[in-house]
């Protein structure tokens, strides 16, 4: 799996609870025992190069995990990440927050012991000057379609940072701490947001986290130590040193030589090896990402006219039906994946059971396809109609060794119903293209939702035709309904409204679902992950710790850096 | 050297996406940000436009900028080329040194049992595909023995390391990069070498000189170097090597170098930094033909005095 | 080893691998694409049902490679046939005409040169969108026949001068004719030599890219797609490596190991003509 692999997600949101996965024999926690004093190097194998180390212009996950570590939010949000429970918000370097009467301004109070690593002090300008960076038309930054209900931010004083909203929404404090993590204006003042990624800050980051930044050296290493001075306390670690890897099989590679301590998004088939090896152990982390296979409803091109085979609801109905989605799952992801629900992944769904996704039924398929007129026609077995083949050809990233293995079972198992897949590998900006120009049959990708479910809008409204709403489906009752679940701020409403949606567009059949998978990491077992951490696997590396008796050499060398 | 970097250029632009389409494998960026950048980078000109202003950046020296790197493309090649160089050019004179002294042994006592055991391994060597080799390097030496780390060119806390441990941590990384690269290239090398090692040693000059009492190793020595023309020849093609890189020993080694960086930046349509690597491969092919030609004017007997 | 055996033993072992591809429909024991109906869908080590081993698909190894035999081998002589015949006539055009168009056909093969193959192949491959195999077999023809035209160019112009053509000539016969009868002949060796180390070249190359992600479209396969299928470190299924692995290298060694025995044939014949 490559890093164009990954799902594409719409909140950069991986979360839940860290699962340790069985595997063969029992697991030894090292939880409770005393880490002693604190100490230890861990070594993390990244594929794909990092760009740049500055917030504002940060993108991938191999970003994400650095930037996390050095700098900080806010505000965290809660273990539950409901976005509209703010009481379970913890401070991060804003110390308390007040809402305005009216609930369109929220004044954040910074914690005044917070310092920069390079000793200035945290200012309300911070804020100030991150949110324009994170929005200026300029800086390529993607997360700024997130910042639009916030209207500006405003520093009355050097500790206070408000908040100002075009309208009351529940995810409002969410907003406003959950995307950006602040940045010293004091560094960024003189900077043209038009050349940021030019300026010293971009690769040599100065930040408020629990490491600061050493060294990037020209083979790509970043190395991190632990920030002895920080307003939290330093972590149970000395240092991180990430180092890139060109794809995943050399991360695999690595941490099997016992050169890397821990690589993530490994290919769910090494599952086992990673499992088996006497120095590694195997993590997986549940996501509320899922794979599928999205129809094209319209005729490929730009026009609304429908598409000659998936335009017809009966027949998109039919070919779900037909797939088998446990056996494709259990073939390519094992244990590592279940079958995807629908629009909405299992975590954010409250009761499962109130949603009923379409059967697989190849009976009922091939009946359906009768009644529709697709008829065998020729030698081959595949139906057709009014000279038209039951023929569908779906969009594979050539990166991709999973998408196309299940393309090729569902391939296998349309064949029975005498419907045709052609899998077309492309390579990703072809298919970047071809999506663009609506110039397909269908696309196998993957969505991650955030956990305000905000992706909703972008994935399955009408307004979202020619965007990212690949399917170009629209529907009335999905769109006020989608718009109900965002706007409620009663439980309840939300959660009728939001079944409501997720049960009319499985019932349409814009798309197969096929797998809701997890991200297997491998991890040295001399290191203690810590406690849970909601989102990604790096976002709790301030809390992993070594015990004593486990070091390694490498793990006795301490805070001294070389120059 | 200019063709070649235009017709690369052209071909870039003519394909689909842009650097910023590929940007986020999360976040797409906002439509509008997009094109502000492209704006502010002139990719809506014409590419006749956008043509002109490359190549007067060119002229004056101007690489450009890595939107891939988010640096400029001086920087990112002046990283990626040392480790590059050093890499391929340890190859390369081992290939060549090794290749030669064996194809020429090989050539003198072409059809004896020992050329017959070396022409067949160098041929087998020959026919392994490169990747294949370093997966089996990898999986010997790595992951059977354990002598050797697997991938990457130092070790995560090579900084901290005394000087004479370095020195051995930098070696010991470049061993099986160096060597799946130099057992492809001995075998070419020497092959070239010893059919024309071969042919010069039935050469009527051989027996001539013979007869006129000139020691063997005097006879061999003049044999050889009329027999150096083509492998100097190949040595020259050889050379842009040095710049361009291993795409595949890269890749499975982790060696970041020139090769694999270079196929990235097409996939990331990084435009300034591909056409810059165009350039600077074809420079080092003009320059390896013309080296080329010089050496043979040199070594060449027949040319020379 | 005698020079006739030389060429036969590879010539022999060649004609096996081409008789393998073309009767891969019979000889195999199971469609190639078949995934099994029910039960785990699985890479399984080799057994007496699946000699090979069956890949991640639960798909027969053997039955893949032997239809994949057709894919890269026909990729290799196709593109190379295309590369031949394109290299001829440039560089038999080149060296024909001589003077300032030799040179400037030189130039420009330079410039072909100069930009390395597997960065055209990228590129065009990403023009493209997907690589159907007229489209892979057009393109490793197009970007192969540089050397072939550089060997042919040198070679007619060295014929040119040659007592027979400049008999023919004078005698009136027509230029076409002349480069037909006389000089082509002379260039067929030359010819037969690089195009059978051009099809050892191809078949690696081929793998080469499939295991970059460029080739031949699933469910099919050829030898690069069923490596990379299988690529795992740490030497787990081996099965998935070793013999498609195998079948790659003896083929590109027999074709390699059939140009040095034609060279050596051709050799004397050449310095005799």
């Amino acid at each position: 799996m490559s890093i164009s692999d990954r799902a594409r997600s719409l909140f950069l949101a991986s979360m839940s609870v860290l699962t340790l996965v069985a595997c063969g024999e029992a697991e030894r926690p090292i939880a409770g025992a005393d880490p002693g004093e604190p100490g230890g190097t861990v070594l993390i194998a990244l594929v794909g190069e990092p760009r740049t180390l500055l917030p504002a212009l940060m993108g991938h996950e191999h970003e994400q995990a650095i930037v996390e570590v050095v700098y900080d939010r806010l505000a965290e949000i809660g273990p539950a990440l409901d976005v509209s429970d703010v009481a379970q918000f913890a401070p991060r370097l804003a110390r308390r927050w007040e809402w305005a009467d009216d609930s369109l301004s929220i004044a954040f109070t910074l914690d005044t012991r917070e310092r920069w690593h390079d000793g200035a002090p945290l200012v309300a300008n911070d804020v100030v000057r991150t949110f324009a960076l994170y929005t200026h038309p300029l800086v390529e930054n993607g997360t700024a379609s997130l910042l639009g209900n916030i209207d500006s931010v405003t520093a009355p004083d050097a500790s206070t940072a408000v908040f100002w909203f075009k309208q009351r929404a529940p995810q409002q404090l969410y907003d406003a701490v959950h995307h950006m993590f602040i940045m010293p204006s004091h560094l960024l003042a003189d900077v043209d947001p038009a050349a940021l990624a030019a300026a010293p800050i971009a690769r040599a980051p100065v930040g408020t986290g629990r490491f600061r930044f050493v060294r990037w050296t020209s083979d790509g290493r970043i190395e991190l130590v632990a920030d002895t001075a920080n307003a939290r306390g330093r972590p149970p670690l000395d240092r991180i040193v990430y180092e890139p890897v060109p794809d995943v099989g050399a991360a695999m590679t690595k941490l099997l030589a016992g050169e890397s301590d821990f690589a993530a998004n490994l290919l769910p088939q090494t599952m086992d090896q990673v499992a088996n090896s006497a120095t590694v152990r195997a993590l997986a982390y549940p996501s509320m990402r899922y794979q599928l296979m999205s129809f094209n409803l319209r005729a490929p091109g730009p026009g609304a006219r429908p598409h000659p085979v998936l335009g017809d609801r009966a027949v998109r109905r039919a070919l779900s039906m037909a797939v088998n989605r446990e056996r494709i799952v259990r073939a390519v992801f094992d244990s590592l994946g279940e079958p995807a629900i629908g629009p909405v992944p299992r975590l954010g769904l409250s009761d499962t059971l109130a949603i009923t996704p379409l059967p697989y039924d190849v009976e009922a398929a091939r009946t359906l396809l009768d009644s529709a007129d697709w008829r065998v026609a020729g030698p081959d077995g595949v139906r057709a109609r009014d000279g038209v083949r039951l023929r569908v050809r779906v969009m594979v990233p050539s990166t991709s060794e999973n998408r196309s293995r299940m393309a090729v079972l569902l391939q296998d198992q349309w064949q029975r119903v005498g419907a045709e897949l052609v899998v077309q590998q492309l390579e990703v900006n072809t298919l970047r293209e071809r999506l663009a120009d609506g110039e397909y049959d269908a696309v196998t990708n993957g969505w991650s939702l955030s956990p305000g479910l905000v992706g909703l809008r972008q994935v399955w409204m009408t307004s979202a035709i020619g965007a990212d709403n690949y399917a170009r489906y629209g529907s009335d009752v999905v769109d006020a309904n989608i718009d109900s679940t965002l706007l409620a701020f009663d439980t309840e409403t939300r959660t009728r409204t939001l079944h409501r949606l997720v049960q009319t567009i499985i019932d349409d059949a814009p798309a197969i679902w096929l797998v809701e998978d997890r991200v297997l990491a491998g991890m040295h077992r001399r290191i203690e992950p810590g406690p849970p951490t909601p989102l990604g696997w790096w976002h709790g590396l301030a809390q992993w710790q070594i015990a004593p008796e486990q070091r390694l050499d490498r793990d006795r060398i301490g805070l001294r850096t070389a120059p | 050297m200019w063709a070649a970097s235009t017709l690369v250029f052209v071909l870039l632009r003519l394909a689909p996406g842009d650097p910023y389409a590929m940007r986020f494998e999360g976040l797409p960026l906002p439509r509008a940000t997009i094109e502000a950048r492209r704006a502010q980078r002139g990719l809506d000109d014409p590419m006749p436009v956008q043509y002109a202003r490359w190549l007067g950046n060119i002229v004056r020296g101007e690489l450009g900028w890595s939107e891939q790197h988010q640096r400029p493309v001086r920087d990112v090649i002046a990283d990626l080329l040392p480790r590059t160089a050093l890499l391929m050019g340890l190859a390369l004179v081992t290939s060549l040194s090794l290749g030669m002294w064996l194809g020429a042994w090989q050539g003198t006592r072409a059809g004896s049992f020992g050329d017959q055991v070396a022409t067949t391994s160098t041929l087998v060597l020959y026919s392994l595909p490169e990747f294949w080799l370093a997966l089996l390097l990898l999986q010997l030496f790595v992951q059977t023995l354990g002598w050797l780390p697997a991938t990457g060119m130092v070790s995560a806390m090579h900084e901290i390391l005394p000087f004479g441990e370095r020195v051995r941590d930098r070696l010991e990384h470049l061993v099986l990069p160096w060597l799946a690269l130099s057992l492809v290239g001995v075998s070419v090398f020497a092959r070239f070498q010893r059919s024309s090692m071969r042919d010069a040693w039935r050469e009527p000059f051989v027996r001539t000189a013979r007869a006129k009492g000139v020691a063997e190793r005097g006879v061999r020595w003049h044999a050889w170097r009329t027999a150096l023309a083509p492998v100097i020849a190949l040595a020259g093609l050889t050379l842009p090597a040095l710049v361009g890189g291993a795409v595949f020993v890269e890749r499975i080694f982790a060696w970041p170098g020139m090769g694999n960086a270079t196929v990235s930046a097409v996939n990331a349509r990084d435009y300034d930094l591909v056409t810059a690597a165009v350039l600077l491969s074809s420079a080092v092919t003009v320059f390896g033909s013309l080296l080329a030609d010089l050496v043979q004017r040199m070594v060449d007997p027949r040319v020379g005095s | 080893m005698s020079a006739r055996r030389r060429t036969l033993v590879p010539l022999l072992a060649l004609a096996c691998f081409v008789v393998l591809a073309l009767g891969a429909p019979w000889l195999a024991p199971a469609p190639p694409n078949a995934i099994p109906a029910d039960g785990l869908i699985q890479s399984l080590p080799p057994t007496v049902e699946h000699p090979f081993g069956t890949d991640p698909l639960g798909r027969d190894v053997l039955s893949r490679m032997l239809h994949g035999a057709r894919v890269s081998l026909s990729v290799a002589f196709l593109s190379v046939a295309l590369a031949s015949l394109v290299g001829t006539t440039y560089g038999a055009a080149a060296g024909w005409i001589g003077g300032r168009v030799d040179a400037l056909c030189m130039r420009l093969l330079d410039v072909a040169l100069a930009v390395p193959r597997l960065l055209v192949l990228l590129l065009m491959s990403a023009l493209w969108g997907t690589l159907p195999l007229h489209t892979l077999v057009l393109l490793l023809g197009l970007t192969g026949w540089y050397d072939v035209a550089r060997l042919v160019r040198s070679d007619v112009r060295g014929l040119r001068e040659r007592d027979f053509v400049l008999a023919a000539r004078a005698t009136g016969v027509r230029e076409a004719r002349i480069l037909w009868r006389h000089v082509v002949p002379h260039v067929w060796p030359t010819l037969v030599v690089t195009a059978t180390l051009g099809v050892a070249n191809t078949i690696a190359l081929e793998a080469g890219l499939s295991f970059l992600g460029l080739g031949v479209q699933p469910p099919d396969a050829s030898w690069g797609t069923i490596l990379r299928d299988g690529q795992l470190p740490g030497g787990a299924r081996w099965w998935l490596t070793v013999f498609p692995g195998a079948a790659l290298v003896l083929a590109v060694l027999t074709c390699n190991a059939l140009g040095d025995a034609l060279r050596e044939s051709f050799a004397p014949r050449q310095v005799a003509a």
